[in-house]
């Protein structure tokens, strides 16, 4: 009843030997669709497990170029790749591991105009990004659609991730608003360990292949927070809140923000 | 002193004390950034200042965290939508997002 070729049985036979996965599992993960939003430091361990395991479909969205400066934690990008674009390197690499993987690229940057049309295609979302007002679209995005998504951060040596579903706690139950520009550092101006990268991102793609195949408790109504100086984890108990703004009894956003440009004035 | 739990671990603190004074007392970076729930339900930003703490309570910070895409994107993006920044930041433009044509698979 399951279609797989003796190479797929064989590629993934240690998931299939896992008793919670099985071949069932495994079909699960081959119907999934998962969109990481960029493909940077966290969208690259995620797209890079995430198309190991065999997702069937793998969105990236990403309008940057590679800078040498990302190999450092990029690892979806290497040396040659510099001055690419990030979804074209992305591609590459995740065909080389495993070419089963449909991939859809967005060169782009997910912004109000874009976020429901591209969103609404996939089961899953990984927030991989960097800054503060997307990591809200992405929120308002995915829980105006009613999409399931992993949310990370991470800065110099700390990281912090929860996963949502639809009616669990939102970012915007634990942040009302985004922080106001250059109040918060991001990493590319206060640095990170690359490494913590490949943490976050790691347990964002044990999420999403969690969440595909039913296996475990997911990180809902969950922060998890690390600090790899100390190593400690710490899982903090979060509630969705009925004044949320976008998820609350009486939501006060009703439509996407660009929150760049609340800040700016546009010229042509 | 009073005991509390504050992130996870037991403090000393003498009561009366509100959020506010407890968010004062450890030195938080950022205070006007930072959420804080007490008991496991958040507190609004207004209530910081009143909100009295109890012998028991416990209070967890919640602090921002960026990411991992990295390059200046603020900039870049700024640059690709030929936008520039100005003083103020009260207007906010919406939209609902309906005019994007997709790219999928163009650039193989
Ligand atoms: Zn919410």
């Amino acid at each position: 009843m399951f279609d797989f070729t003796e190479e797929e049985l064989n590629r993934y036979s240690r998931h299939i030997l896992l008793q919670d996965v099985g071949v069932e599992g495994q079909e699960k993960i081959r119907e999934g669709k998962v969109l990481v939003i960029g493909a940077g430091g966290l969208g690259a361990p995620v797209a890079m497990y995430l198309a190991a395991a065999g997702v069937g479909t793998i969105g990236i969205v990403d309008g940057d170029v590679v800078d040498l400066s990302n190999l450092q934690r990029q690892i979806i990008h290497t040396t040659p790749d510099v001055d690419k674009w990030k979804v074209e390197s992305a591609k590459e690499t995740i065909n080389a591991i495993n070419p089963h993987v449909k991939v859809n690229t967005y060169r782009d940057f997910l912004v109000a105009d874009n976020a429901l049309d591209i969103v609404k295609e996939y089961d899953f979302v990984v927030d991989g990004t960097d800054n503060f007002p997307v990591k809200f679209l992405i929120n308002d995005a995915c829980v105006m659609a009613g999409k399931p998504f992993s949310h990370g951060g991470i800065l110099r040596f700390e990281g912090q991730t929860f996963t949502h579903v639809p009616g669990t706690a939102c970012y915007r139950c634990m942040f009302k608003t985004p922080p106001p520009p250059g109040a918060v550092p991001t990493c590319s101006q206060a640095g990170v360990l690359g490494a913590i990268a490949g943490m976050l991102g790691t347990i964002q793609a044990a999420e999403t292949l969690k969440y595909l195949t039913g296996v475990g408790e997911l990180l809902t109504n969950k922060l998890l927070t690390f600090n790899a100086k100390t190593m400690d984890f710490r899982k903090i108990n979060v509630k969705k809140t009925d004044r949320c703004p976008i998820c609350g009894t009486n939501p006060t956003i009703t439509e996407l923000i660009d929150y760049e440009q609340a800040a700016c004035d546009l010229h042509k | 002193m009073a005991k509390l739990i504050v992130n996870g671990e037991d403090q000393e603190v003498q009561l009366p004390a509100t959020v506010a004074d407890l968010i004062q007392q450890n030195n938080v970076a950022q205070p006007d950034m930072v959420s804080v729930q007490v008991n496991e339900e958040f507190v609004d930003r207004e209530d910081f200042a009143t909100l009295q703490l109890n012998e028991g309570d416990t209070v967890d910070f919640l602090y921002f965290m960026g990411g991992g895409q990295d390059k200046e994107s603020i900039e870049y993006r700024f640059g690709r939508l030929g936008v520039q920044c100005s003083a103020g930041r009260s207007r906010g433009t919406k939209t609902n997002g309906q005019t994007f044509s997709t790219k999928e698979d163009s650039y193989v």
